[in-house]
């Protein structure tokens, strides 16, 4: 009986990513986008954090990855030419070519790689140095992006990326990170990264390779990281270093903590909410008019109003909207509720 | 006159005999953010410029709508979209960032809706694009007047600032150093900075161990007057030379002294307005914010000009005052618009040609030089 | 290099450095008390230097808008303990990072929105900007003043922190929390002391920033602050010497690296990074820190 309500759903939404394109305008369309791409970042983010416990501030940089080589896969050699401004691009870079799908599984596939390479130092330390080491891999990234630019066009970023990612597809990869999340939480390898995250001595006193663990769950939530990072690109078709501040990270991490750390349909729905609830905030930089009196236009009052939505959330709901429970349990415990409430 | 016909025109508006209607421009400028410097005062400059004028000969009335995209590209193209799709404007004026027009011009080609930058001067911003312009010059233009004009003044070693983060400080360094190089002079460095140091002791090291004649810096006035700072604190006494990204006050209020004797080139000086259109602007400015009037805004304020002259055209031509398509064609043609800034003729690939004016810093003001002619 | 351009770098070495030791003291005290990554206290050393640049403007000496800048951005430091995070102190600790942000946006975007975005020019008085010479040696008083203070200021902190009984608190607290409190100490009351020394440092740091590069906008605080925050960590976190021998580290670094290797410019920012991802692998805890609780957060 789930299991056909749950195909069910899947095939209307599958519908509906189809068919959005023709329902909806340029503009609607572009925040739906938005919050797909964001959906993918915050779900592999929270991986990591929230059902692998390992507090670390690092998604801007693997996004980063992605984004920069399914870009350079992307835009043809002669663009690459005429775009790279302070020097020549390196031959790798005018030679590297790649189909769409090829180059967002590249840019995936090469975020997984620095992750497993990084590895190896960072979970050597534990607790809030992860959190620091981290912050400056990302950190370090954004730099490195700046300072080479015979790869990267520098801090001008790359324009002109060809712009496959619509909708459909944006919608459609975001289901697959989804679902390949939830099975992953609910597998063997789940269960052993909500041990590390409960108690990680217990963890290994009980005989699991924990490094093995988080170095798997880095590198899943850096794959999906590096391909959302690919889309993202392709969907703006123009990046520069600066997206990828730590200003990134700590939209995800709004999302993820928001969301409830380790829910993944928490942070499906808190996605929804940060992304377009900014959007929607957009009004209050505008000129208002407030029975008759123009309040002229405040531009940065839609950021003050958002940060105080934070901390009031954070105040009142501490530990996210789902706690680290699943949608379906959710509903199974406010029924339960109601059954008490109503005998 | 004018202000008496506006004034029948807002009557019959509210009598509602006429079926006069609201015609949107979108306005997309960095209101907040690390450049929100340049959006502000654009906006300054627009609103004098709206307050001035903003009904059409039908009655049509004009609507400004600002969106803040926070001087982020990837804000700059949501904006656009939000205000095709959302406010259905007829046109879209903006942005002052080369790189973030760059980011909306593609979206106002595909949406066949007239764009026109006021300030975004590198010139890969309108090339191949039908439905872009802009009010400005380009840098191919503006560094070969700043190469001209150190060359003329017999500075042949030059030490080339690029900021790194900039299209228009690469373009503008681009355009600078083969002018420079074909009239006769040498570039012995170039140095790179990024908007938003503030520490540049290893680029006064740099240009100190280079010895030139004169330091062109292509970039913005933050970094300029941070920098001319430093170089004076560190003993380096070498002429500098910038662009229309240095000539703003904060550069002298910033600088305080050293700024003393920094050259620019820009789009307009207060000084240099003989024009009854530009004396009329700068005393409505001084008026209402009571400082010197800035190139940004004047632009701003032209760009709407046109905007709205292409506009009465297509009334003229009796069609609709928001006929996308008319307001570009009209757009695109400008031929000797009498702007604050000068004549505005916009030629072929939608740049305009214009002069060009020298400023240098004096006695903390910013003393008119020359005027050179493209 | 000549010996005299060495010398000009580290003194300017040393008064950049003072500058990131001081915001440093901030971090490492409130991460001391509360295990908290304060993010907002990059934003509070802007909070200072703005409140000084509009005291000056509304017609107050340098002197007594410094002092008002001060007192200002301590009183901010204790209204964010206040309504951010002293409601969260049994929360989880994420949900403090979470406000700690929140509370960063929020100073950010008010004052772009109160006081606009535009860089404003920081006027400090002739005496301290003025420029002399001793041969090729360019020095601004400034750089002679500001590490000379910044030395008077941590000797006064250290003085608090183990002669004072409140001192003795903040250490006790430091140590373990529960303890404390059973003891009948109030400790909200010591951490609001914290929070008040650690903005007024900052504000401190703050204003020598701005009188050092003098513009100032909405978003200083954030890179310097990343950067002083990382000098705490690479010091020992949780340790006032260590953060004031990690902004020390940091401010020579950036200043002699890029005046020898003017190439390596482009990566200054990434320094203070480099530096404690190396240090953390080979000493997981800092120069001088001890052992922090092992386990999540």
């Amino acid at each position: 009986m789930k299991k056909v309500i749950y195909l069910i759903l899947t095939l209307a939404y599958l519908a509906f990513v189809y068919y959005a394109k023709d329902m909806f305008d340029a503009y609607t369309l572009s925040i739906l986008s938005n919050i797909g791409i964001f959906a993918i970042l915050a779900l592999s983010y929270n991986l990591i954090n929230g059902t692998t416990g390992q507090f670390s501030l690092e998604p801007n940089g693997f996004v980063a990855i992605g984004a920069y080589i399914t870009a350079l896969l992307l835009i043809p050699a002669e663009t690459k030419l005429d775009m790279f401004a302070l020097t020549d691009p390196a031959p790798i870079v005018l030679k590297m070519h790649a189909d769409f799908l090829p180059a967002l599984l590249i840019g995936g596939v090469a975020a997984a790689f620095v992750a497993l390479l990084l590895s190896f130092p960072v979970f050597r330390v534990r607790g809030d140095y992860l959190a620091i080491v981290t912050l400056g891999f990302g950190f370090i990234i954004r730099i490195l992006a700046i300072n080479n630019p015979e790869y990267t066009n520098g801090a001008m970023g790359l324009n002109d990326i060809p712009s496959y990612a619509d909708f459909t597809w944006i919608g459609t990869i975001a289901l697959i990170t989804f679902v390949t999340m939830l099975h992953i939480v609910y597998s063997k390898f789940g269960r052993g990264m909500k041990a590390i995250r409960d108690d990680e001595d217990a963890a290994i006193a009980m005989g699991l390779n924990t490094f093995k663990l988080k170095t798997f769950a880095f590198m899943t939530s850096a794959f999906f990281e590096g391909v959302g990072g690919g889309l993202l690109a392709s969907f703006l078709t123009t990046i520069t270093p600066d997206q990828f501040s730590f200003l990134l990270t700590f939209q995800l991490l709004i999302i993820i903590v928001l969301g409830g750390l380790g829910s993944m349909s928490g942070t499906l729905v808190a996605t929804i909410l940060v992304m377009g609830g900014m959007e929607w905030l957009r009004f209050l930089d505008e000129d208002m008019v407030i029975f008759g009196i123009h309040t002229g236009a405040h531009p940065g009052m839609r950021m003050v109003v958002f940060s105080i939505l934070l901390i009031l959330m954070m105040l009142f709901a501490r530990r996210g909207l789902f706690g680290d429970k699943e949608l379906p349990e959710i509903i199974e415990e406010l029924k339960e509720k109601f059954k008490k409430s109503s005998k | 006159m004018r202000k008496f016909a506006s004034i029948v025109a807002a009557g019959l508006l509210f009598s509602g005999v006429a079926m006069a209607k609201d015609v949107k421009i979108g306005v997309v400028l960095p209101l907040t953010g690390q450049i929100a410097a340049f959006g502000e005062t654009s906006k300054k400059g627009l609103e004098i410029a709206y307050e001035k004028n903003h009904t059409l000969s039908n009655g049509d009335n004009i609507k400004l709508i600002y969106v803040d995209d926070r001087g982020d590209k990837v804000e700059a193209a949501t904006a656009v979209k939000k205000l095709l799709n959302k406010d259905k404007v007829a046109v879209i004026l903006g942005e002052v960032a080369s790189s973030n027009s760059m980011a909306m011009a593609p979206i106002a080609e595909k949406n066949k809706t007239p764009m026109i930058t006021h300030a975004s001067t590198n010139p890969r911003v309108t090339k191949g694009k039908k439905y872009v312009t802009r009010a400005c010059f380009i840098d191919p233009f503006q560094g070969a007047v700043m190469a001209k004009y150190a060359l003329d003044n017999g500075m042949k070693k030059a030490v080339v600032v690029t900021d790194a983060k900039q299209d228009y400080s690469v373009g503008l360094s681009k355009a600078f150093k083969k002018a420079y190089t074909a009239g006769g002079g040498e570039i012995v460095k170039t140095v790179l900075i990024n908007s938003g140091d503030k520490d540049f002791n290893a680029q006064v090291t740099a240009i100190k161990q280079a010895n030139p004649d004169i330091i062109a810096f292509t970039g913005y006035y933050p970094e300029a007057a941070l920098l001319v700072k430093q170089a004076r604190d560190m003993g380096v006494k070498t002429p500098f030379i910038g662009a229309d990204g240095v000539g703003f006050p904060e550069l002298v209020e910033i600088a305080g002294k050293a700024a003393e004797g920094f050259m620019y080139t820009d789009h307009f000086n207060e000084a240099a307005a003989t024009t009854p259109e530009a004396k009329e602007y700068v005393e409505a400015y001084h008026k209402k914010y009571n400082k010197a009037a800035d190139s940004m805004g004047a632009l701003a304020a032209d760009a709407y000009g046109m905007i709205l002259s292409a506009m009465e055209k297509c009334i003229k031509e009796g069609k609709a005052s928001d006929d996308k398509e008319c307001i570009n064609t009209n757009l695109r043609n400008t031929k000797g618009y009498k702007g604050i800034t000068g004549e505005i003729t916009i030629n072929e690939n939608g740049d305009a040609v214009k002069s060009a004016v020298v400023n240098e810093v004096k006695d903390g003001k910013f003393i008119y030089k020359t005027t050179v002619n493209p | 290099m000549d010996m005299q351009i060495f010398l000009q770098q580290l003194i300017n070495g040393a008064s950049l450095g003072s500058m990131y030791a001081l915001i440093a003291i901030g971090y490492t005290m409130v991460y001391g008390v509360l295990r908290l990554i304060n993010f907002a206290h990059g934003d509070i050393m802007m909070v200072g230097a703005f409140l000084t640049y509009f005291g000056m403007e509304s017609g107050l000496s340098f002197e007594l808008a410094a002092l008002l800048g001060i007192i200002g951005a301590a009183i901010v430091g204790i209204l964010t303990d206040r309504i951010a995070y002293r409601p969260l102190r049994d929360a989880p600790k994420i949900s403090l990072l979470i406000t700690a942000i929140g509370i960063s946006f929020f100073l950010e975007n008010l004052f772009t929105v109160l006081f606009g975005a535009t860089p404003k020019a920081f006027k400090a008085p002739e005496y301290i900007t003025k420029v002399f010479h001793i041969g090729e040696i360019y020095l601004p008083i400034s750089v002679i003043i500001i590490p000379t203070i910044t030395l008077i200021i941590l000797a006064i902190v250290l003085y608090i922190l183990y002669k004072t009984k409140y001192g003795m608190a903040i250490r006790a607290l430091a140590f373990d929390i529960k303890t404390v409190k059973l003891m009948g100490i109030d400790a909200d009351k010591i951490i609001m002391i914290v929070f008040m020394i650690g903005s007024a440092l900052a504000a401190i740091g703050g204003i020598f920033y701005a009188i050092s590069y003098p513009s100032i906008d909405p978003l200083m605080g954030v890179i310097v602050g990343l950067k002083a925050f990382a000098a705490a960590v690479l010091g020992g976190i949780g340790s006032v010497t260590g953060a004031v021998i990690g902004g020390f580290i940091l401010g020579f670094t950036e200043i002699l690296v890029v005046a020898l290797f003017p190439e390596l410019g482009g990566y200054k920012d990434a320094f203070a990074f480099f530096f404690l991802i190396l240090v953390l692998l080979f000493k997981p805890t800092g120069i001088m820190g001890q052992d922090l609780e092992r386990g999540r957060f």
